[in-house]
């Protein structure tokens, strides 16, 4: 993975401006996909309602620079906290629920945020969305500005990075064990002395914050929000880029986005109807690879 | 003072009684054992003090302490451990990370990401242990779900000595075990339990009267007899009910 | 004043009523299929547009809207029952691993219609014309034919499920799948028949929608989150359950469609049925498959 950074680090210079634009929503899709394996691939908790997070991330940095001329820094960060006050409060009521309810409710919640953004357009725009003019960004002195392309990817970059590091450090951690052995057996995990509902919505606010991370740096990409961030397809989208990729891992998600952008750019362009390739790439994996991928879900 | 204290205890499933008025009184230090024939509660009783199912009545203490109707993860922070008639590990951990994992949670900040996995060193000591208490050293980075059944059985008792209980309850641990397996597995009970309080369901009688210090056994959800290994042999109705005359 | 709002009330809540009678014959489907089958359809509202869709071309190359009522069923059919036997059994009985399956069904159903019929919304004419006054509204005529073939449809489901040995049959197996097959019952053939009927079920649906909607390949994104809803609210295959709440959440929706926008009544809705759900957590979904 470290060395997929060199090559990403080294591939900014050389990259034409297109694929390079590319690039960087690649890169803010694979924080949301890490983060969607935190609590898909590590608690096995199948939420639909992560697109909710991806939205909040987003409005978050659009709205802080428009009303609060917060700067970009600041704005991502109230965006990644925003992440996570939502993830807690959609989480104490969700986490507790059984499978198929803790589906269901997410998919409500992701519902009911992109009605009410859609019907909410003095704050959020609507369909139409909000624009954003990007300020200069000064570190220690030196002005950055996200208009030039090259900046603007290296900016990407350290916060994939950045990302990926602290997520793999919470994995390889005790408490990624301990996910992992609530994922494995909820019952015997609580037995030795975990609090199955904490460590579910640890995991799950955790996941939030870093999709609304991932949200926030896809809006400085695009420069603009609406509504249709909140929309169901982002909710499913990161399942299918960690089943893809393979669950638990982190880098099988990453791996999962750059696939789908492949098919996404490059497929489209001489089928528009890709997604029907993409629907029959999810049945073959969950027909041949069970084992590798869904081995967990289809072992119980 | 008795360690673990089982008052009256009734548990009922709609209409069907479980368990009726079970009293329960284990001294620390002793090797306790359960029998009845299938059906009779047994792992109900287990089910009710480890907190998995909460009672409809009664009263469960633990070193003096209420314990009834705490969740499971409260009461094994109070010094109880469990195993499962069927193994229940976690089948892409391997020995020893499942072992970490309980020792784990005794820890002030058993979460602290910035923590590490390989560097604690008192963690892993003790996990090394427990693998070697157990057995299982030579397979320590095997999966769970990779070892035989014998292994397994072991492996959960491993899981829950990692909590460091004062009280554990061991569900069953030969059953389904090859017989050169259960021997070492009841050595192993034996030399446990001169560390610790041990409460031991078991489907031999056999084994039983020879490890235990004092004998319970339930039928039809009570307590039908109660006392030392002879006495439970002599027992006229235990002899109807396991020899059917 | 008052007389004008009320009968602009009660003629939100009658179409509410009306909408819910279509999303209780789709939740019926989904029940059933999940049920019997173990199966979360997510492609369930895709059915729905198929329905709608075939309505449309059947209406564009025959030049009658009733035909599709018949043509339709037995289309559908004709998918459905390979798509069972060929695609989804391996996958029966894992609720996840079902809806992410399905999913992956759902971008095929739906592309498949985008590339044949084309992205842009269509409508059909009325079939019926003439309207009702009832209490002083003037009520569509074609409206009423909807609720009156549903209710048609849904008691024949429920005569077939209680009074025929093979809805019998289906009962039981989606009591308990072990003990049917103990009993000597095809289970195979229950399995194919279910899905045919979850299917179709949702598939007429679309059609008596299809003239009082707009016919779009996104239509069925629409409504198979209200039928999820009514289905686990309603209770696991009951049908007086799965009418119950589709009836109330249609009638809510609708009411609450004349104060509020109609995203913002849906998401009322969809708000309050959270709230439900969270008190009512042992509902079926949850009893059953633990």
């Amino acid at each position: 993975m470290l060395f997929g950074f060199f090559i990403l680090t080294v591939l900014g210079v050389l990259m034409p401006r297109g694929p390079r634009s590319l690039a960087m929503q690649t890169m803010a899709f694979c924080i949301f996909a890490m983060a969607y394996d935190l609590c898909f691939g590590y608690t096995n908790q199948c939420s639909l309602g992560h697109s909710v997070f991806f939205g909040v991330g987003a409005y978050g940095v659009v709205l802080s620079l428009l009303h609060l001329q917060s700067g970009i820094l600041l704005g991502l960060l109230i965006a990644f906290v925003a992440g996570m006050v939502v993830a807690f409060l959609m989480g104490s009521i969700c986490v507790r629920l059984t499978e198929a309810y803790f589906v269901i409710v997410t998919a409500l919640f992701s519902a009911i945020f992109h009605l009410l953004s859609l019907d909410m357009t003095w704050l959020t725009g609507g369909d139409d969305g909000l624009s954003v003019t990007l300020p200069d960004i000064s570190v220690g002195g030196v002005r950055l500005s996200l208009y030039d392309p090259m900046t603007n990817y290296y900016f990407i970059l350290v916060f994939f990075l950045a990302s990926y590091l602290l997520m793999r450090r919470i994995t390889e951690a005790p408490l990624g064990k301990v996910f992992i052995s609530i994922r494995e057996n909820e019952k015997r995990a609580a037995f030795l002395g975990y609090d199955p509902f904490r460590y579910k919505l640890a995991a799950f606010v955790l996941s939030g914050a870093f999709t609304a991370l991932a949200g926030s740096i896809y809006a400085l990409t695009l420069r603009y929000a609406t509504a249709d961030l909140f929309g169901l397809y982002w909710s499913i989208i990161p399942i299918v880029w960690c089943l893809i990729g393979g669950v638990g891992t982190l880098v099988g998600p990453c791996i999962g986005v750059a696939l789908m952008f492949f098919f996404q750019y490059y497929v489209s362009a001489w089928w528009t109807h890709y997604l029907i390739l993409f629907g029959v790439l999810i049945l073959v994996i969950l027909r041949t690879s069970r084992k590798g991928l869904l081995g967990y879900l289809l072992g119980r | 003072m008795a360690i673990l204290e089982v008052r009256e205890i009734t548990k009922n499933f709609g209409g069907l009684t479980a368990l009726k008025d079970v009293c329960l009184s284990v001294q620390e230090g002793e090797l306790r054992g359960i029998i009845g024939p299938n059906g009779a509660g047994k792992t109900t009783l287990f089910n009710v003090i480890s907190g998995d199912l909460k009672p409809t009545g009664g009263k469960v203490y633990l070193q003096g302490e209420d314990i009834t109707g705490l969740p499971p993860h409260k009461i094994c922070k109070k010094g109880l451990g469990r195993t499962f008639q069927l193994t229940m590990v976690f089948p892409e951990l391997t020995v020893y990370e499942s072992i970490w994992v309980g020792i784990n949670s005794r820890k002030e900040k058993p979460w602290d990401p910035f923590r590490s996995f390989e560097k604690d060193s008192d963690v892993s000591e003790r996990a090394e242990e427990l693998c070697r208490i157990v057995g299982l050293y030579e397979k320590r980075d095997e999966l769970a779900s990779n070892l035989s059944y014998g292994d397994q059985k072991a492996l959960e008792i491993a899981m829950a000595l990692s909590t460091d209980p004062a009280v554990l309850l061991l569900d069953e641990p030969t059953q389904g075990v090859s017989p050169k397996e259960a021997e070492g597995l009841i050595e192993l009970i034996v030399e446990l339990s001169k560390r610790m309080t041990i409460v031991l369901i078991e489907h031999s009688v056999d084994v039983v009267l020879r490890l235990c210090h004092k004998v319970t056994v339930l039928n039809e959800g009570r307590v039908i007899a109660e006392g030392s290994p002879e006495e439970i042999s002599r027992n006229k109705e235990v002899q109807r009910i396991y020899l059917g005359t | 004043m008052a007389s004008e709002v009320a009968s602009a009330l009660l003629f939100y809540l009658v179409n509410g009523l009306i909408w819910g009678l279509i999303i209780a014959l789709i939740a019926l489907g989904l029940s059933f299929i999940f049920g019997v089958m173990g199966i979360v359809n997510m492609a369930h509202g895709d059915l729905y547009m198929l329905g709608a869709v075939f309505a449309y071309w059947i209406f564009s190359a025959l030049g009658n809207f009733w035909l599709s009522l018949l043509i339709v069923p037995v289309a559908i059919g004709l998918l459905a029952a390979p798509t069972e036997r060929l695609i989804l059994r391996p996958f029966e009985g894992h609720p996840a691993v079902t809806m992410i399956a399905t999913a992956g069904l759902s971008f095929i159903l739906q592309q498949l219609v985008l590339m044949t019929y084309g992205g842009v919304p269509k409508e059909l004419p009325m079939p019926l014309q003439g309207s009702f006054d009832f209490l002083g509204v003037a009520y569509p005529l074609y409206r009423l034919f909807i609720a009156a073939l549903s209710l048609v449809i849904i008691a024949s489901v429920w005569l077939f499920l209680h009074r025929t040995d093979y809805g019998i049959l289906v009962r039981a197996s989606m009591q308990d799948k072990e003990i049917a097959s103990a009993m000597g019952i095809n289970v195979n053939t229950v399995l194919v028949f279910t899905f045919v009927l979850g299917c179709v079920l949702a598939a007429v649906g679309g059609v008596l929608a299809a003239p009082v909607t707009q016919v779009f390949y996104l239509m069925g994104n629409d409504v198979i989150l209200l039928c999820f809803i009514v289905v686990i609210i309603g209770g696991l295959g009951s049908l007086g359950g799965t009418l119950v709440a589709a009836l109330v959440l249609g009638g809510v929706e609708g009411l609450l469609a004349y104060f509020l926008s109609p995203t913002g009544a849906r998401a009322a809705v969809f708000a309050f049925m959270v709230g439900v759900l969270i008190l009512r957590p042992q509902g079926l979904f949850g009893t059953q498959r633990g």
